[in-house]
């Protein structure tokens, strides 16, 4: 006998016993109409053999048992009475449900005439208002269609305060629906009082919840079923990917990310990065609160991770698109971005719910476009890397050396402007290596090396930068003799202490070259200056590390976009400057006592060391009266530490960068300038123009 | 759930044990509020937990707060179990910015770690 | 260790049926009958999760909810409803007694599964 067999067994026996004591109640209740015991046990026994009917298949039982149960309900409820022709009707209903129970499965049983007539006697019983919803439907269908689609929602969920007392543990919720997809859970904490205040069995907290998932809206309801009446609970789609049915104009955005190759997930995370940095100045201003900032953030995240795992799936959707048209988006999006700041503070100050809650969406959604924008200009480095196999095998060649190339980190992200620009320094830097560096085969096997030499490219992200290293297992860079280079060409004193780091870099100042001949590969004349300038026209530094016999690594590190800036806001008088953050080391304070220190220099010591600074307000002639206590932002310019005198430091600031017009091209130390959230202008400075003109300055004096 | 407190100057050090749920948020208030009183700094060993719920993480926010609001610190230190980094990363309370009331920028779930 | 569920049915097809379905699931089962016998049998046990029917002599669904709520280990357990009467006015007495969830019979026995593994994991 089957399993289901066995339970319908058992059922037929239960209903037996059911019926029988049934009969007896009822010719009871004929004596004692009133008696609510034995209302309450004939009501139990048609509810037994209906619930636990419909259990087991008996269908037929269940839908005409239905009819006698809601009867009893009403008498249950004191809404009908017990009458001589109902204790018949349901005397003779007994019979019928005997006759349908003992038949077999399948089987006619009993007298279907005869039951149509109890049911519609039953029914008149019953007015229609008391009808039972037996029909309702429960069914929790989880998996509605297959399809293909999948949509991300955003789900808000806040229980009532006191759901545990309902035996429900809202992460019950949280889990049901990371299993339906890929889910980002934020647990929304504002609302939690202090410790005096708070009561352990209240859920203050409520929760936004991301998902991805194949399923319906309705199936994420159904996860809420059991509090749906309680819970504050919204659902929106924010984002669907279609699959390829030519659905394509849901998101062009998507589309245009897949053609410009998958996004890999540290680009992303950089992205993401970048934005909290924002995120955090827009809470620092209190336009938003950090948690607004969190949900968005992990949404964002959320979203983009999505995408970024279907791309890898789909890599063939794309189109192409002039690289003019992204640039003009990019500076559209920056508009966009500094109009929304405007629009946030206006309805900070307004006092507004309504404009505030508009100005947040606003603010996600620019963020959103902001960072989908960024990430089309996005290409991976490594077309430019398989461009230097070719080389090395040639120059290799050329040099008699044997030199393998490896690569790693190819996939590694970075604006298309930077990439177009690196190709040329990272040549020269290759030249470099082969020529000067890696020993040719014989003085490598003499040295203990293999024979072999290596010359490795890699590329990985790190923060809102790509650090691109450039190693080779050569001969490694001689201090002493760099050192003696620069002695000679009167780069340096011969008594400076420098230290190794600090020695290789000086092979990047102008007119430096220790290559004892001019070969046809790297010694042309052009040293390493030219790197170092086009490295600093990207916004990004060059370090050296060598250590002898061992090989030299060059680090590249560059911004991951030319198109923002992270820079450090500071004020002088009521004019805002940035300066770029990734020149930043330190800020210190300068007192009227200090500045006396100096003796009229413009220099200022920091731990014992004596740093020179520019005074921004005498650089841009600005007027009023400087502060009693200046702070001096310490940068790192040409290896050189410089500070730069300000009012005051308002904090870091990340924004989308404009050009200034042809008007201003000339204008020197500045490079660019950015809309505060305020409205206005802030420009920000190039540091090393700005040394440079000091340093011509001085010398002209 | 087992609290031992051993107090070092203005620093009370609290090692919890075993379980922290609904049930032994009262008696944990009590703990915390006392050291409050004479502590300028609690710190909360949470390596020898076993597990937590989402209360006990609502409630250890609670304390959080409440030591920005009186100037003191509240910190939790100590490995935390693979079943504590689940409830804390399953129940949203991870987070990578302090929230609105973490003026001292000490929020206890950033990282989660 | 295994999670013990309380199943409280008159029905004997029903309890047979859904005590089967969660040992099946890998829960102990405790069964009882109505409200009273499953109070005198699961006194000081530490229960996971109740399933209970509504309709039952001696003591119902709700009154037994009620009760077995009133037992500080068991303020947080998680209690469904087994129920034909999907009319809300059974439903909200149940949640105001303080069930969690419910189940509408007729159900199929991976329904009962999927409820468990929600309040049960």
């Amino acid at each position: 006998m089957s399993m289901t067999d066995k339970h319908k067994e058992v059922f037929r026996e239960e209903a037996s016993e059911l019926l029988a004591e049934l009969e007896g109640s009822l010719l009871e209740l004929e004596e004692t109409p009133q008696d609510a015991d034995l209302i309450g046990r004939v009501f139990r026994a048609m509810h037994t053999i209906k619930g636990s009917g419909a259990m087991f298949g008996f269908d037929e039982i269940v839908s005409f048992t239905h009819e006698i149960e809601t009867v009893f309900d009403l008498v249950r409820n004191g809404k009908a009475t017990v009458t001589k022709e109902l204790i018949d009707l349901t005397l003779e209903a007994r019979d019928q449900i005997r006759a349908m129970l003992d038949a077999a499965d399948g089987e006619p049983a009993g007298d279907k005439t005869k039951r149509v007539k109890l049911v519609a006697a039953f029914k008149k019983m019953a007015p229609a208002s008391a009808k039972g919803s037996l029909d309702e439907k429960s069914k929790k269908t989880k998996k509605e269609e297959a399809e293909s689609e999948l949509i991300t929602y955003r789900i808000r969920f806040r229980p009532v305060a006191d759901i545990i007392t309902r035996g429900i543990n809202p992460l019950m919720f949280l889990s049901d629906l990371s299993e339906m997809g890929e889910s980002t859970i934020v647990a929304q904490t504002c609302d939690i009082p202090l410790m005096t205040d708070l009561d352990p069995e209240m859920c203050y907290t409520y929760w936004d919840i991301i998902l991805t998932t194949e399923f319906g809206i309705d199936a994420i309801k159904d996860v809420f079923i059991f509090v749906e009446d309680e819970c504050e609970l919204k659902i929106d789609v924010i984002d669907r990917l279609t699959g390829t049915d030519g659905e394509v104009s849901v998101k062009k955005v998507g589309e245009i990310l897949a053609e410009r190759g998958d996004i890999s997930a540290e680009s992303l995370q950089n992205v993401l990065n970048k934005q909290k940095r924002i995120g955090e100045l827009l809470v620092e201003e209190g336009l938003v609160s950090s948690d607004q900032i969190q949900t968005a953030l992990t949404e964002q995240k959320h979203i983009q991770g999505v995408r970024d795992k279907r791309q890898k799936v789909e890599t063939d959707t794309s189109i192409r698109v002039a690289s003019e048209k992204l640039d003009m988006l990019v500076n559209l999006v920056g508009e966009l971005v500094t109009v929304q700041a405007r629009l946030t503070q206006t309805a900070a100050n307004n006092n507004n719910p309504e404009l505030l809650l508009i100005s947040e969406e606003v603010e996600r959604l620019s963020a959103e476009l902001r960072d989908n924008t960024m990430s089309i200009r996005m290409l991976p480095i490594g077309s430019t890397f398989s461009k230097f196999k070719r080389l090395v095998r040639d120059l290799s060649n050329e040099l008699h050396k044997e030199i393998e190339l490896t690569t790693d980190g190819a996939e590694t992200e970075l604006d298309k402007t930077v990439i177009d620009k690196l190709g040329d320094p990272m040549v020269h830097l290759i030249r470099n290596s082969i020529d000067h560096g890696i020993e040719l085969p014989d003085e490598r096997e003499a040295a203990g090396k293999p024979r072999r030499g290596n010359l490795h490219l890699s590329a990985r992200h790190s923060g809102a930068n790509v650090l691109i290293e450039i190693i080779d297992d050569g001969k490694g860079l001689d201090p002493d003799v760099i050192r003696a280079k620069a002695v000679e060409k009167g780069l340096i004193s011969h008594d400076a202490s420098l230290t190794d780091k600090e020695i290789f870099s000086l092979i990047l100042l102008p007119g430096f070259s220790t290559a004892k001949t001019v070969t046809n590969v790297s010694g042309r004349g052009v040293g390493m200056d030219v790197v170092k300038k086009a490295i600093d026209s990207l916004r990004g530094s060059i370090e050296i590390e060598s250590e002898k016999n061992i090989g030299t690594t060059i680090t590249l590190k560059l911004p991951l976009t030319l198109a923002i800036i992270d820079g450090l806001l500071v004020n002088i008088e009521q004019d805002s400057f940035v300066l770029p953050l990734s020149a930043v080391q330190e800020c210190i304070e300068l007192t009227e006592k200090e500045r006396a220190a100096a003796h009229g220099k413009n220099t200022v010591t920091v731990r014992g060391e004596l740093v020179p600074y520019i005074s921004l307000r005498e650089q841009f002639d600005m007027a009023g009266q400087k502060p009693a206590i200046e702070q001096v932002v310490i940068t790192e310019v040409n290896g050189m530490r410089v500070g730069f005198v300000v009012d005051h430091v308002i904090g870091e600031h990340q924004t989308v960068l404009k050009n200034l017009g042809r008007f201003y091209k000339e204008a020197d130390g500045i490079s660019g300038a950015t809309i505060l959230g305020n409205g206005s202008v802030a420009l920000i400075l190039d540091t090393q123009k700005l040394v440079e003109s000091a340093e011509k300055r001085e010398v002209a004096r | 759930m087992e609290l031992k407190v051993e107090n070092n100057g203005n620093i009370c050090l609290m090692n919890l044990e075993g379980e922290v749920m609904i049930d032994d948020i009262v008696p944990l208030r009590t703990k915390i509020l006392e050291a409050f009183e004479n502590a300028e700094s609690i710190i909360m060993n949470f390596e020898k937990v076993t597990d937590a719920d989402i209360f006990a993480l609502q409630f250890l926010c609670s304390a959080h707060r409440t030591s920005i609001a009186l100037n003191k610190k509240f910190e939790i230190e100590g490995r935390r179990s693979e079943s504590v980094k689940k409830i804390i990363k399953q129940s949203g309370f991870r987070r990578e910015i302090g929230c609105v009331h973490d003026k001292t920028r000490s929020c206890l779930w950033i990282k989660g770690e | 260790m295994p999670k013990t569920i309380l199943i409280v049915d008159d029905s004997a097809s029903m309890r047979q049926l859904v005590a089967f379905t969660l040992k099946d699931a890998g829960y102990d089962v405790i069964a009882a009958v109505n409200g009273k016998d499953a109070l005198s049998k699961i006194s000081g046990a530490k229960i996971d999760m109740v399933v209970t029917d509504l309709n039952m002599p001696e003591m119902d669904g709700i009154e037994f909810i009620k009760t077995f709520r009133t037992t500080a280990g068991n303020r947080f357990v998680p209690i469904v409803m087994l129920t034909t009467e999907s009319q809300e006015s059974k439903k909200q007495q149940g949640k105001e007694a303080g069930a969690s969830g419910w189940l509408v019979k007729p159900f199929v026995p991976d329904q009962l599964k999927d409820v468990v593994k929600k309040f049960v994991k």
